[in-house]
């Protein structure tokens, strides 16, 4: 059955999600914390990561819980922990599927 | 091209420099081409932003510098371009290298100086998520002009069009007509652009920043002149013909009148007898006109008293509505417009007359009143006539003035 759009997050929301895992943060809090954790490889821009708070916010895998100024406080909700673990999981699955796709090559030297 | 000399934050004097955008404000990657390209000849926009299509820039050093241009979250307007982003998301962007700057239409511009700024967009798929917003914005004005600019005005006149174009004459019917079809085929436009921009972002695709703004750059100038010269002439057009109607200009007292009409009038129920005018305040005129497709037509109103014999007069209100029209088959159209003008609450059909023309219906109109529209060759012909009896009966039936109308177009 094919998936839904929410079902189905990209590389940056991901890492959005993974950054309210770590705690309730503002979103120049979860850009630094994407940049960091992915040591520059992902440089989330403020118009894609604006959206991305936008669309967790109406899913309601984010939920406001401070605003100070211009600044925004969201923590993460227990649906979007789980989309969050949900991914994950999937995640790993696809890497295990790559191992044994590769075991069975022969071909096991990008695992080393 | 200069401008107004203004104050500067710093109190610095900075002139303000107008240049007409060559791209529509939808053309996102036109728009950002433009802006980068003139900033490198060191103008940089303003937040005074865009009107009537030019931009106001001022004079700095010449320098790279990124334009973006970000989908609003609420929608723009004609009339003003509308808010800024959200505070959050300003800070957002300003402490990640990008200022906003201004808006125009649907679109906030962004700008940043530093030459290693991150992307606004990193992600073309949550992009092409704000283009879905807009496309769906740009929807909504499609059906919001197709409804007020089309269907309300057909609706209104249960479907006539015909006899209102001619009232208003066939020219200005169709510059009328030329300028609805331009506000409703440029929401379109923008709605089919907003959805190929969405799909090549859906793919993945970035958008081309390095587009060739300068290949069609004489066409949105030209084009916005011409659009701001027609409303401009169409919006005279319109306050002088209710000027002329306010003033009944056109209107010629029947008294005053010299004309001999193609139709049969009160006087002609009774040739050759008393005939004469009872003022009204608001009848007994006659308008005259001339048509491309109709080159002759009379709006016919009198209230008149004749004495048919010694004893009886006939008083009573005599109007026409008569048009002769380029051809045959035109005129069993204005026929049936003039039916559907009048089709209303309390209007029915009384039938088919055999007054030796081609086409002659009786019907009662919204207010009661009987009424005939005639057509006989290129001759189209709406009458009433109400008789002020004062408590006796009328002295003509419906098909004997009805007749006589007929035989004057025969």
């Amino acid at each position: 059955m094919p998936k839904k759009s929410m079902e189905l997050l990209t590389e940056t929301m991901f890492y959005v999600l993974m950054a309210f895992c770590k705690g309730a943060m503002c979103g120049i809090d979860v850009a630094e914390f994407i940049e960091k954790r992915t040591k520059g490889r992902i440089l989330i821009g403020p118009a894609t990561l604006y959206t991305i708070l936008g669309k967790f916010e109406k899913e309601k895998y984010i939920v406001e819980v401070q605003v100070e100024g211009r600044k925004r406080t969201y923590e993460i909700t227990e649906k979007g922990r789980l989309a969050y673990t949900e991914e994950v999981a999937r995640l790993k699955q696809c890497v295990e599927d790559a191992k044994a796709a590769a075991f069975e090559r022969g071909d096991l030297d990008e695992w080393k | 091209m200069k401008g107004v000399t203004w104050m500067s934050g710093n109190n610095e004097e900075q002139k303000t420099y107008y240049r007409l955008a060559p791209c529509p404000s939808y053309d996102v990657e036109g728009m950002e081409s433009w802006l980068e390209d003139l900033a490198e000849e060191g103008l940089f926009l303003t937040s005074d932003g865009f009107f009537c299509g030019f931009g106001f820039f001022h004079k700095e050093e010449p320098r790279k510098v990124k334009y973006r241009l970000q989908a609003g979250e609420t929608p723009g307007n004609i009339l003003a371009d509308g808010d800024g982003p959200e505070k959050e998301q300003r800070e957002i962007s300003e402490a990640l290298g990008w200022e906003f700057v201004v808006r125009r239409g649907e679109f906030y511009i962004y700008r940043s100086m530093r030459e290693d700024v991150r992307e606004m967009n990193t992600d073309p798929e949550i992009q092409a998520i704000t283009m879905k917003m807009v496309e769906k914005r740009q929807l909504s004005s499609v059906t919001t002009c197709l409804i007020w600019l089309v269907l309300y005005p057909l609706v209104k006149k249960n479907g006539a069009f015909l006899v209102p174009m001619l009232y208003m004459k066939t020219w200005f019917y169709f510059f009328s007509l030329a300028l609805i079809l331009y506000f409703i085929l440029s929401p379109v436009w923008k709605f089919v652009y907003y959805t190929k921009l969405r799909k090549k972002l859906k793919k993945g695709e970035q958008l081309n920043r390095e587009k060739d703004w300068k290949k069609k750059a004489w066409i949105q100038p030209v084009k916005n002149i011409i659009v701001i010269l027609a409303c401009c002439a169409w919006g005279c057009l319109v306050l002088a013909n209710i000027h002329r109607n306010v003033l009944f200009e056109d209107e010629i007292p029947l008294k005053d009148y010299t004309g001999n009409p193609p139709f049969a009038t009160m006087a002609d129920i009774a040739p050759g007898k008393t005939y004469e005018i009872r003022p009204m305040g608001y009848s007994n005129t006659v308008v005259e006109w001339s048509d491309v497709l109709a080159p002759v037509n009379y709006i016919w109103e009198e209230v008149a008293e004749v004495w048919v014999t010694e004893d009886r007069s006939v008083y009573g209100l005599w109007d026409v509505n008569y048009h002769e029209v380029r051809w045959p088959w035109m005129a069993k159209l204005v026929a049936k417009d003039y039916m559907r003008m009048d089709k209303e609450r309390d209007f029915e059909i009384i039938g088919e007359l055999d007054l030796g023309v081609d086409y002659a219906m009786a019907y009662i109109d919204d207010i009661h009143m009987e009424k005939i529209v005639l057509v006989h060759g290129n001759k189209v012909l709406q009458g009433t006539f109400h008789e002020y009896a004062g408590g006796q009966e009328n002295y003509f039936t419906m098909e004997e003035w009805a007749q006589i109308m007929a035989d004057s177009i025969k």
